[in-house]
């Protein structure tokens, strides 16, 4: 527990060290609503539902993009072949998870602040953005550690992970709709633990198969 | 070839050929096909002509007709005239007090005869209530003495009609399909597990196989839905599922692609491989379930589940599931062997002249 | 070239089937669908035919490479 700590402050550090890379996504997420609401004008909360679903995959994507990559180099390789794979994974998955939160709520404060806020219930919704957050985690940070591996790792991260997310996003943006007050339905709760139930399964098969991938 | 080691070969297309004769050949139980009008106006002689389908109506000695509003309010036809074998003009006294309270209400038609047996147009009628009649009590006939049409007939329904001998082409390859990725599977495991290099081959081959049987299931979703649907692609929660199912799999072969050869690119596919089944277990089973979909069972569709699927069809369908799965199992087998014959040929080079590095 | 000769067979049976699908009462629809069930079945032999043809150039090509 106190290892995955200490990974989870390592990994917060280097993100804090490299200064443009939180910049980069703040200003890719601003660039990205700004564009999107010029271009629209006029919003349904529905649009609104898939925008915002939207443009959170494409900057999660990037956010967690150099997740493995930003480690190569000899220094790295040393330092891992110190460490339980089983403590790496975790610690990478838990900040994974964190800094996708704040990136999901970062673009829901700046939708709010571009146009207007049709969240009726806002508990709910922060809870469907934390476990979408969490479906991602787990699944970007799986295919970033093959993509690691890779020169292209970009390209080839996009290409296995995008079919990957999409039963987690479609059920998120399910919930989100319910959230958002467009549709009434009384299986919400099915729609919550199924989510819930596919993050922990996702989370659990990750965990099985990393040290797989580590070995090299 | 060898009859001995190769038995299977020729059970896979046995069955396929017995599959291919008796999907075809097996009739269709009677139905209806329509009716000239489905919204009535209760009267006193409400007339509704009924088109039949593999009907024999100018030979029937009894025919007669039900509509049935609920359990308990069926309506007997006071008159029947048949017209040819396959339409026949039906009387009804709708002129009573109709159960329920809106002004429309749906109906079902049902109509027996000894030949066909009885047959079903369910819901397929809007009833305008007659506001004047609801004093005159209402005549309950009961469903007594159907007949069921002899010999072994495939049931008939509405939307699907004949395409429901697409069961055993359509339905039963992504069943294959699902049961060949799980072979490709245990090879992935097994390759995990103790490293040898035809496992992972054949984690490849089969995994090829099924992503084809998983193209070839669009493909004929495609065909089916176009001609039921009227759209090739609709945005039924199933097909897009499945579709994301595929674009997963194209994604294990992109991944092997753009790995080098090797004991690395054997592992991460494994991996891959593991990770992408059980990311498509919620995929194709859970998420279809929550949704409305086009899919027979679902959305008032007509189900195949339950007495739906009934014995007729099963008698079909599961030989068709056993052959495709033999012939995916054959095909990985030749696609195994261009492995072993490539590895043959690096092998040569290898040992072979020094002139060749 | 054997590709470039399948899509754009592929290509014809689509239209074909696209031709065939406009309007109501048509061949298609004409006795009971059945002809969607023969659409089918064709659609699954030529997948497989397909990827058989595939396999056989790949084994063509190692034997090629062999006879060098």
């Amino acid at each position: 527990m106190g290892k995955i700590l200490q990974l989870i402050k390592k990994e917060l550090l280097l993100e804090l060290r490299n200064k443009y890379a939180l910049g980069s996504i703040l200003l890719f997420g601003v660039s990205t609503v700004f564009v999107v609401f010029k271009a629209f004008n006029q919003f349904s909360p529905m649009t609104w539902n898939v925008m915002f679903w939207v443009l959170f995959l494409f900057i999660s994507t990037n956010a967690v993009l150099k997740s493995f990559t930003q480690e190569k180099g000899s220094q790295a390789i040393y330092l891992y072949t110190l460490l339980n794979p089983y403590n790496v994974i975790i610690a990478k998955m838990i900040y994974n998870l964190f800094f996708l939160l704040l990136v999901g709520i970062m673009i829901y404060v700046l939708f709010i602040y571009f146009s207007f806020d049709p969240v009726v219930h806002l508990g709910l919704f922060i809870l469907d953005i934390g476990l979408v957050a969490y479906g991602l985690s787990v699944i970007f940070s799986f295919v970033s550690a093959i993509a690691a591996m890779e020169n292209n790792s970009s390209v080839l991260m996009a290409v296995l992970g995008m079919p990957l997310v999409l039963p987690v996003l479609l059920s998120g943006i399910k919930i989100s709709t319910i959230a958002l007050g467009i549709t009434v339905d009384s299986e919400m709760n099915t729609d919550l633990l199924l989510l819930f139930a596919i993050d922990l399964m996702l989370t659990g098969v990750v965990i099985i198969l990393f040290p797989v991938l580590w070995k090299s | 070839m060898n009859v001995k080691n190769n038995w299977w070969k020729f059970l896979a297309v046995i069955i396929m050929l017995y599959v291919l004769l008796a999907g075809m050949l097996i009739p269709m139980k009677s139905g209806i096909y329509g009716v000239d009008s489905i919204s009535l106006i209760a009267s006193k002689n409400t007339v509704i002509e009924v088109e039949g389908y593999n009907a024999n109506y100018d030979k029937a000695k009894e025919f007669r007709a039900w509509i049935k509003f609920d359990s308990s309010h069926i309506a007997l036809a006071k008159a029947v005239s048949v017209k040819n074998y396959n339409k026949a003009v039906l009387t009804f006294d709708l002129n009573v007090n109709l159960p329920g309270t809106g002004d429309v209400l749906p109906a079902t038609l049902i109509i027996d005869n000894e030949i066909d047996g009885y047959a079903i147009f369910p819901e397929g009628l809007v009833v305008t209530r007659n506001a004047s009649a609801a004093d005159i009590p209402f005549k309950h006939a009961t469903l007594d003495d159907l007949h069921v049409s002899e010999g072994i007939k495939f049931p008939y329904m509405n939307i699907l009609h004949e395409t429901i001998r697409n069961t055993f082409f359509h339905v039963a390859i992504w069943m294959a399909m699902f049961l060949l990725m799980t072979v490709a599977l245990i090879y992935s495991v097994l390759y995990l597990w103790k490293p040898r290099l035809s496992y992972d081959h054949h984690a490849y081959s089969f995994t090829a196989i099924s992503l084809v049987y998983g193209i070839i299931g669009l493909a004929t979703g495609a065909v089916w839905a176009r001609f039921s649907w009227g759209a090739y692609w609709t945005n039924d929660v199933r097909l897009n599922m499945a579709a994301v199912a595929v674009l997963i799999y194209f994604a294990y072969f992109i991944l092997r692609g753009s790995l080098e050869d090797g004991d690395k690119r054997s592992r991460f596919s494994a991996a891959f491989n593991i990770f992408a089944y059980l990311a498509m277990i919620p995929l194709l089973l859970v998420i279809p379930r929550l949704n409305d979909s086009l899919h027979p069972g679902v959305g008032g569709n007509p189900a195949f589940s339950g007495e739906d699927l009934d014995n007729t069809l099963r008698m079909v369908f599961y030989p068709a599931i056993i052959s495709l799965i033999l012939f995916g199992v054959w095909i990985a087998q030749l696609r195994f062997r261009v492995f072993q014959l490539e590895e043959k040929h690096i092998d040569k080079i290898n040992s072979g002249s020094p002139l060749v590095e | 070239m054997m590709n470039k000769k399948l899509i754009v067979f592929t290509l014809f049976v689509f239209l074909y089937f696209n031709s065939l699908a406009q309007g109501g009462d048509d061949f298609i629809r004409s006795t009971g669908k059945i002809y969607a069930v023969v659409g089918v079945i064709l659609v699954l032999f030529f997948g497989i035919v397909f990827y058989l043809v595939r396999l056989d150039n790949k084994i063509k090509n190692l034997e090629n490479n062999q006879d060098e």
